[in-house]
């Protein structure tokens, strides 16, 4: 047959051009545009660049502002930079205040007085100088109640702001916070010479009205000359730009930045291995992609791309409904606990490169309980803990107690494959033992919008992006049980123990770190022994950047990479 | 005719009336508006946060008020504002075609140059090498995902290009995703830098529209082949050039037509699939952004914008025949 002879010609012929397909790519350890420019690659666009408005607040908004504004913490334009080792130094003013140094005074009625000293000469983008003013204004702008603000919960906790001179803010805060010297206000700061008369003129669009284009006038290192909407972004160094000796002690040697969107992360991923991209952020490559990259680069024996993944903050959880007929039992929530086999599914899934969590805080954290109860795998255990609390082994083979299955449904965000993978897993374990676990996925918005605050699931599983100053009021007190007709508070798990609530309503208030650290890890242990929530692992972002760009710094924290852009620079 | 398009204007107001509310309705049951998700991003926001934020933006009033108030609003031009991009939505779906056409214009000729010669061909040398090839073509367009494709053409031409080593080749390496470069000066440099990275998005989209193009073309033209009157051109003595050209390609260029002229409105609703991988900010990747985002403005201003170019393009296209068959006759 004729045919079958061209037939077999045209996939020779494929096969032939495909054949070059496989050799490697060439090495890409220079920069992409040139020594004086740094491209950077997101997987998703800021959609405002407005330093109060919470619209703005997304992680990949701080990573442009961390540039156009100084400084981030975990709040954007805080006079306070916070570093990679989590250190927060004075970066606008002269100093952190302090309760030793007298700037930072409590009252005997628990309210505080806190002064600030702006540094001299710094000025916005427009050569204006930076004043008190502009930090009380942004204060003002936030407590506005016209102004669509979600998050004031520190802002709320300042009684006044006032201003004696130019350069020196007084905050009066209603009652202690032990936050005062990270958080000026908690609003940041906003040109006010720029946006007053913008904001004066319809408080509830001012965040369309200003920081969604150029020009955004901000006081940071880095300038913002073009946006192109869904396409990219481009900074220029800020020539005015005085160095901050001991905390950005180097004028920027990137003149350049240039931000590109692009949503795919597997078109990121080829940017990266072209050479198209010099960095990419913590938000853009999935964690079992960056394994796999990461393997990928070692076989190749690539050494031009430096790839990095930190444990951080991001903790990876399951909540157990304790309404629920059989969640309500401690003993069964630490049944599920001791069924599961954690070291292993973290080995087997992520190379152990995300850790196994036991308690609500990251072991990172200043106030994290080493000694806290930990559930080994241990299904003996489990069984003991299910007979104890009555369950008797049902005709199906499912544990069953006065007549009621032991069969949960566990939810989790559909299309995730690594918490899919991980469900299945848990899935088989929790069989094992007898326990029916039916896995119920939802999509994201369903999920998060729905399911979670309204407390219509069983076993939930998701994660909370915890600071390296968390504490734990909105998540484990019983005044933050959503549900009822009511929104708000994020306790989904409906844990309920008086000791917590009153541990956890306190530390806010609690000035004095090593106490507050005692009174977490006291939390902690109650927490661990009831278990509301089955702790899993913490989460690892991966960040990649070429070889020659130095001082590519990730915090592991909610503050982004580029927090030190300024002092950049390319491998000479 | 006048009294037809009368008719035809009047029965497109209830039209128009049912699919905005179709939308408004389908977009307002999905569980989670804009303030429940915002909620879920920061842990510190409180009951009484939410009712006000809720009456800030007008979600706590029953759905009819909503749905009068974003109708009468739209009648003014008004479609609100992105809660993504913080721009009105008309301006933004307006810059969103504009780049949608950028890519699809040239995907489109792309795929009408390659699509009508090969089609003729592969009908006038039925089973032959290159009718094969071609049906080969033909099938790996059609049944390859364009994402995958997509990722595949990033490979190739932006990661690994294995011609490297032959400078002649040199310039066939394209950007891996996105739009343009920023900073490229005004005037012609845009358009050189534009048309660098609209090359690998067109070539994938092309291939799609190519495909069915290609079997449109072979499948009309094997029919008009065998009809009498090209036998009988043929016993007229006239060239086959002669045949081919005045006789049969013109017969089988109609169905083509009607076609073409059918996809022209998906032109300007853009490509999802392709605009995502390559990171292309055109209509379609704004739609599936604006749901998945919860963007609710955009997402119903954009399918009403595709819902009226549809009834707009159908009218036109029910005129056109009109205008072009004789034998159609609106009265």
């Amino acid at each position: 047959m004729g045919s079958w002879r061209w037939m077999s010609l045209l996939l020779a012929t494929v096969l032939v051009i495909a054949m070059p397909f496989a050799s490697r790519a060439g090495s890409s350890s220079s920069p992409a545009v040139g020594p004086d420019t740094v491209v950077l690659f997101l997987q998703q666009e800021p959609s405002c660049l407005n330093p109060v408005a919470d619209a703005c607040q997304m992680f990949v908004a701080a990573a442009v502002k961390a540039m156009i504004f100084c400084c981030n913490n975990a709040n954007d334009a805080e006079p306070v930079l916070m570093t990679s080792d989590w250190k927060f130094l004075p970066a606008m003013v002269e100093k952190v205040p302090s309760i030793k140094d007298g700037d930072w005074k409590v009252n005997a009625d628990g309210s505080m007085q806190v002064t600030w000293k702006l540094r001299k000469g710094r000025t916005w983008h427009d050569g204006k100088p930076v004043t008190a003013e502009d930090y009380i204004w942004a204060w003002r702008v936030q407590m506005h109640p016209d102004f669509p603000a979600a998050d004031r919960s520190i802002s709320e906790r300042v009684e006044n702001i006032f201003a004696p001179d130019s350069s020196t803010v007084v905050v009066k805060w209603k009652k202690k916070y032990e936050g005062a010297n990270r958080y000026l206000s908690g609003a940041g700061i906003l040109p006010k010479h720029v946006t007053e008369k913008l904001f004066r003129a319809n408080p509830a669009k001012f965040v369309e009205a200003w920081g969604t284009g150029v020009p955004t006038i901000g006081n940071g290192p880095y300038i913002l000359k073009e946006w192109q909407k869904g396409s990219s972004m481009t900074l220029e160094a800020n020539p005015a730009w005085a160095v901050i000796p001991g905390v950005l002690p180097d004028k920027p040697a990137v003149r350049r930045v240039v931000y590109r969107f692009i949503s795919d992360t597997n078109t990121i991923i080829a940017n990266v291995l072209s050479g198209s991209a010099d960095g990419v952020d913590e938000t853009a490559i999935p964690f079992v992609q960056g394994l796999e990259l990461e393997q990928r680069l070692k076989s190749e024996g690539r050494t031009d791309i430096v790839l990095k993944a930190e444990p951080g903050l991001v903790w990876e959880h399951i909540d157990m409904n304790v309404d629920n007929a059989h969640l309500k039992d401690k003993r069964v929530r630490q049944a599920l606990v001791y069924a599961i086999n954690r070291e292993e599914l973290v080995q087997q899934l992520f190379q152990g490169k995300q850790p196994v969590s036991h308690s609500f805080l990251p072991d990172k954290h200043y106030g994290y309980n080493k000694d806290v109860k930990k559930y080994p795998y241990d299904p003996t255990r489990a069984r003991a803990l299910l007979a104890e609390a009555g369950y008797t082994a049902g005709p199906d083979g499912v544990l069953q107690n006065k007549g009621q299955r032991l069969s949960l449904t566990f939810t989790t965000t559909a299309g995730n494959r690594t918490r899919e993978a991980v469900q299945q897993i848990l899935q088989a374990q929790w069989k094992a033992v007898g326990v029916e676990v039916k896995i119920q996925n939802q999509p994201a918005r369903a999920y998060f919008g729905d399911t979670l605050p309204t407390r219509k699931f069983e076993l939930a599983m998701y994660a909370w992006v915890k600071s390296p100053n968390s504490t734990c009021e909105s998540e484990l007190t019983s005044d933050h049980i959503p549900g009822g007709g009511q929104t708000g508070g994020q306790n989904y798990p409906g844990y309920r123990n008086a000791e917590v609530d009153r541990l956890c309503h306190a530390t806010p208030e609690e000035l004095d770190e090593g106490k507050r650290a005692q009174m977490l890890r006291e939390a902690q242990a109650i927490w661990a022994e009831d278990v509301p929530s089955i702790p899993l692992y913490l989460r690892a972002d991966y960040t990649a950047h070429k070889a020659g760009l130095q001082k590519w710094l990730p915090t592991s924290s909610q503050v982004p990479v580029t927090w030190n852009a300024a002092q950049w620079g390319w491998l000479k | 005719m006048t009294s037809y398009l009368t008719r035809r204007l009047l029965q497109m107001v209830p039209l128009v009336i049912g699919i905005s509310i179709i939308i408004f309705l389908i977009l307002a049951a999905a569980p989670g508006d804009p303030v429940d998700l915002l909620l879920f991003g920061n842990p510190n926001i409180t009951a009484e946060d939410v009712v006000r934020l809720k009456h800030l933006y007008g979600l706590d009033q029953p759905l009819h008020i909503r749905y009068v108030k974003w109708v009468w609003a739209a009648l003014q031009g008004d479609l609100g504002y992105s809660r993504t991009y913080k721009v009105p939505v008309l301006s933004l779906i307006w810059d969103r075609v504009g780049n949608s056409l950028w890519l699809q214009i040239p995907a489109f000729l792309i795929a009408l140059a390659v699509a009508v010669p090969v089609g003729i061909t592969s009908a006038l040398r039925q089973y032959s090498p290159v009718d094969y090839a071609a049906t080969f073509f033909t099938f790996f367009g059609l049944s390859i995902p364009a994402f995958w494709f997509g990722i595949m053409m990033i490979y190739v031409f932006a990661v690994v290009h294995p011609w490297t080593a032959l400078p002649a080749l040199a310039w066939l390496k394209f950007p891996a995703g996105g739009f343009s470069s920023p900073g490229v000066a005004a005037g012609l440099a845009t358009y050189v830098d534009r048309a660098h990275y609209v090359v690998l998005p067109a070539l994938v989209l092309s291939l799609l529209f190519m495909a069915s193009y290609t079997r449109y073309t072979r499948s009309s033209m094997l029919e008009v082949i065998r009809q009498d009157y090209i036998r009988t051109a043929r016993a007229k003595g006239i060239s086959e050039l002669g045949v081919i050209q005045r006789h049969a390609l013109r017969n089988a260029l109609i169905p083509l037509v009607t076609i073409v002229a059918l996809s022209i409105p998906a032109l300007f609703s853009g490509a999802p699939l392709t605009e995502t991988v390559f990171g292309w900010p055109g209509i379609g990747r704004l739609l599936v952004d604006a749901v998945l985002a919860g963007d609710f403005a955009v997402a119903q201003g954009v399918i009403l914008f595709l819902a009226g170019l549809v009834i707009v393009f159908n009218l036109l296209a029910d005129i056109s025949y009109a205008v072009l068959d004789p034998r159609i006759r609106y009265d």
